[in-house]
């Protein structure tokens, strides 16, 4: 078992367009896995349509703000992947949405992964995964948080 | 399911909404598992790599995840070998 990190970011304001949350890239020499993820809004509830995504994403990197992953465990070396929050250009995005949700503005959703089942990203220099968020009628703050293993 | 590949909760103020998940081999897709629902709806198995796959990849031969990031790596150390990135 690898070492584990959390990662937390967020996205403001929300969009009619996807806008990326929190993006996780890989390096050369580990391949991450992508075991927890969690999404939720922290604005004033309404019933408001908000729809939730996740996507790799290739070498064209977004820009955004830096985060630090958290070790899970006091005693690991900090991580090898690179995040970013609040991404004000977007990354170049492939193939399609491993997942995505519509969900109401006053829902959180967590996803956990079986052992052998996380989602694996190529250790190839900045490949990665972007959580992302729409909505037309919400311009308030989403969050996500994003669990790795290295 | 037996050996669901993951598990989604979704709190609301409808209530929680749970549901097993398993992880398309071929794409990564995460596919939600209706209880009882016809296992065509959710995807298929791959005979050639004998795991779960969604319904997008149903069909398309079997190029599994873990063989396309071993092409992506090596083409990626590959470039870099040439000075190119």
């Amino acid at each position: 078992m690898g070492a584990r990190y959390a990662s937390t970011g967020f996205q403001t304001p929300v969009a009619a367009t996807f806008k990326t949350m929190l993006e996780l890239k890989a390096g050369t020499t580990v391949r991450p896995r992508v075991y927890d993820f969690l999404m939720g809004a922290s604005g004033t509830p309404a019933d408001n349509a908000l729809e939730y995504a996740l996507q790799k994403t290739t070498a064209a990197v977004g820009v955004g703000t830096s985060v630090t992953p958290e070790p899970l465990d006091p005693a690991d070396v900090a991580a090898l992947v690179t995040v970013l929050e609040d991404l004000t250009t977007e990354p170049t995005l492939a193939g399609i949405p491993i997942f995505d949700i519509g969900v109401n503005l006053r829902a959180s959703y967590r996803w956990v992964a079986a052992p052998d089942s996380e989602i694996i990203i190529a250790a190839v220099a900045n490949e990665g995964l972007a959580a992302m968020v729409l909505s037309s009628a919400y311009t308030g703050q989403a969050e996500a948080t994003l669990m790795h293993e290295e | 399911m037996r050996r669901p590949g993951g598990y989604l909760i979704g709190v609301s103020p409808a209530g929680v909404r749970e549901c097993d998940t398993f992880t398309c081999s071929h794409c990564q897709h995460i596919v939600f598992v209706k209880p009882k629902c016809d296992p065509a709806d959710m995807g298929g198995f791959c005979q050639v790599c004998g795991t779960l796959i969604c319904e997008l990849c149903v069909g398309k031969g079997c190029t599994p995840w873990e063989k396309q990031m071993e092409r992506a790596e090596a083409r990626d150390a590959a470039l870099r070998s040439y000075g190119l990135r």
